[in-house]
């Protein structure tokens, strides 16, 4: 016990001084910078509404550090903006209400104006993470008139919103057992391939949930008459596997989301094709 | 062991939470100095009256000047050289000053400045997929009173930002920026054949590439060898500003100056001027640029302007031949290519049937008399040149026979003239 002063004095003198974690850390905080029209514009129309955040402004760290790409012309950002607001938002607040949209949709829009070349001679149109960013590109080149491409983009964000969905709620299991033949080397198989085992794209085989995705965001960007020719187009086999699919995503939508499909789809396509 | 106790107890009692405070030996945080730098950097950028001019030269050759103006709320104004639009129509767009590794200026939406690193060869050329490898995203090396150094993120592009003049700044936004470079390529495509003369008599043929921004002084040695001086150039509101100094003998010049009144370029010796003057055909005789600046003369199957009553009736004839012969064969495009070092010439013909080109090959070798007259020898050929040599037969017995010598026709075709059969001439495209 002959140590018990010192003890105390240690206690007593150790770390006596408090000090205010006050220290003035400038730049943390997000970015900021003066606002111009298109910021209001994406204000009022996104952010406020929906809660999503349009990035248009080149941020290396939101992209492949690995390619080369070039920022979107501002003058492009809302002729884009406006096309996703009135062919994806608008109809599924029509449809399934305000709130149920809010709650689900990607809340991050990353812009860029060029393609994103790949090393295979390809090039990427869209990608999107863990369904709240999506990334789309070759923006610069996005013209109201053409018509494919605008359906290519508006495929990659209804591809994303339908992976929150099963994400959120699971789809029937049986939808993983109507086609056989799942693959990873799916682009080494071509449509017609893809078509006859009833897929209906050729990324629809790469997983029974991307399967599950392209027939949602097909049925809805190409529009029933657009569905109906891609079934037409494959052999009996599939296009009854795909009719088997199609009834299953309708009866999906009802039961869990309480979503008419049919009336999405007509809503859908009324949009795009009055863009 | 009780003492040893005791040293640790002291010993921690002395070390523990000694509160010396440590502070910066620069007074802030390094937060806080960034932060002052960004601010510095943007009030330089802003605050420069007429603006920056300033210029890339891409790895693969050739230079793009830009002029540029920023304010306060983060926007710019940009001119170019890029394009004759770049030239015209200021591009107005966004810019951010921010800390990414170091202190950076990035252009974060589309300028002229990113047709150069469009990825898209659909937009301004270069390799697919990466561009002409020019970065838009600039760290800032250092600054100085009328300049700012940048070099590229990704490419490392080097910058330099000079402060614009009011003269520059009212030559861009008053359009005469843009008239000079239309009036400069005018006057270039009217007038394909310059030199200059320094006191030693020689005249350097002046070579100006204004698609690909390449800059050539050609002239013979005293071996009667072709020699090239050639350097990337950008438009400058004087004319074009030269990637590097041209220096041939004791003269270098690295502008070469517009003069709008005179219709006429001029360089700066010493202060000195001297004219670049107007020639009526190419200074370097023509056979001495092959193997330099072009490889092939291109005949197409159409006739263009410096043919002979001759050849053009020889032409027609040939394809005639070839139509109505046993494979139905439409005549395309015919290349006599030069190998200058192995003294080979090789006519190519290239022949369309049912919509597939096919390509017959007579190879030659040749000599040349240092005044330029070749004499041609067929070698033996086969394949398809063996299924078509009797249609070709009039062309071939021409180059066999006779001897040839070559001309620039019209500033910018080749032409080849029989000697032995003057009415016998014709004229290609340089490749």
């Amino acid at each position: 016990m002959k140590y018990l002063p010192i003890f105390l004095i240690m206690l007593i003198v150790a770390c006596s001084k408090k000090d205010h974690l006050d220290t003035d850390l400038p730049g943390l905080g997000g970015e900021t910078w003066v606002k111009g029209p298109l910021d209001f514009w994406l204000d009022t129309n996104f952010v406020y509404p929906y809660n999503i955040e349009v990035k248009y402004r080149f941020d290396r760290y939101e992209l492949s550090l690995n390619k080369d790409l070039v920022p979107i012309t501002e003058s492009q950002v809302a002729p884009v903006m406006s096309t996703i607001s009135k062919t994806w938002i608008k109809p599924y607040t029509d449809v399934a209400g305000d709130i149920f949209f809010k709650k689900y949709c990607q809340k991050q829009f990353v812009l860029v104006g060029s393609p994103q070349y790949n090393t295979n001679n390809t090039v990427t149109l869209g990608t999107a993470e863990g369904g709240r960013k999506v990334v789309l590109f070759d923006l610069n080149n996005f013209s109201l008139n053409n018509k494919p491409g605008v359906r290519q983009m508006l495929h990659t964000i209804h591809h994303e919103f339908a992976h929150i969905l099963h994400q959120t709620i699971m789809y029937p299991v049986e939808f993983k057992t109507i086609s056989t033949g799942y693959t990873g080397s799916w682009n080494d198989y071509s449509l017609a391939e893809a078509l006859a085992r009833g897929f209906v794209t050729q990324y629809a085989r790469s997983a029974p949930d991307e399967d599950f995705v392209e027939m949602v965001s097909t049925m809805l960007v190409e529009g029933k008459s657009g569905f109906d020719a891609i079934v037409a187009s494959a052999p009996s086999d599939g296009a009854a596997k795909l009719r088997q699919k199609e009834e299953v995503v309708v009866r999906y939508f009802k039961e869990s989301w309480n979503i008419d499909f049919y009336t999405l789809q007509t809503t859908t396509q009324t949009a795009i094709n009055n863009l | 062991m009780r003492t040893h106790i005791l040293y640790i107890l002291v010993l921690a009692c002395l070390l523990s939470c000694r509160k010396d405070k440590t502070t910066s030996i620069f007074g802030e945080t390094p937060d806080q100095r960034l932060e002052k730098a960004l601010a510095d950097y943007k009030s330089r950028l802003t605050g420069a009256a007429y603006g920056w001019k300033t210029a890339v030269f891409p790895p693969a050759g050739g230079g793009y000047s830009f002029f540029m103006t920023f304010d306060t709320a983060g926007r710019v104004t940009m001119y170019g050289d890029v394009t004759a639009d770049a030239a015209t129509t200021p591009e107005n767009s966004t810019y951010r000053l921010k800390a990414v590794q170091r202190p950076s200026l990035l252009f974060d939406t589309y300028t002229y400045l990113h047709l150069l690193a469009d990825p898209d060869p659909n937009v301004y050329g270069g390799v697919t997929g990466q561009g002409y490898y020019v970065d838009f995203e600039y760290a800032i090396d250092s600054v100085a009173t009328d300049s700012i150094k940048l070099t590229g993120i990704t490419y490392g592009t080097k910058m330099i930002f000079v402060k614009a003049t009011k003269a520059e700044h009212d030559a861009y936004t008053s359009g005469q920026f843009s008239d000079q470079l239309t009036n400069i390529q005018n006057f270039i495509a009217d007038f394909p054949w310059q030199y200059l003369q320094f006191a030693d008599g020689k005249k350097l043929q002046v070579s100006i590439n204004t698609a690909t921004k390449n800059f050539t002084l050609i002239y013979l040695d005293a071996d009667g060898k072709v020699q090239l001086l050639s350097t990337a150039f950008y438009f400058s509101t004087d004319g074009l500003y030269l990637q590097t100094p041209i220096t041939y003998g004791s003269y270098t010049f690295n502008e070469v100056f517009w003069d709008a009144d005179n219709q006429v370029f001029y360089i700066k010796i010493n202060g000195a001027r001297i004219d670049v003057q107007v020639a009526d055909n190419s200074i370097i005789p023509m056979h001495q640029l092959l193997g330099v600046s072009f490889t092939s003369i291109v005949v197409p199957p159409q006739s263009i302007p410096g043919w002979s009553a001759d050849f053009t009736t020889m032409w027609k004839s040939i394809a005639a031949s070839l139509k109505s012969g046993n494979y139905g064969l439409t005549l395309y495009y015919t290349y006599f290519t030069f190998d200058v070092s192995q003294q080979v010439m090789k006519l190519d013909v290239y022949i369309i049937q049912n919509n597939r080109l096919y390509l017959a090959e007579y190879p030659y070798t040749y000599t040349k008399t240092t005044d330029g007259v070749f004499d041609f020898t067929e070698q033996a050929y086969q394949g398809n040149a063996g299924l078509i040599a009797t249609d070709m037969a009039p062309l071939r017995n021409r180059l066999r026979n006779d001897h040839f010598t070559m001309d620039f026709y019209a500033g910018t075709l080749g032409q080849l003239k029989s000697v032995e059969n003057t009415g016998f001439y014709f004229t290609g495209y340089l490749e």
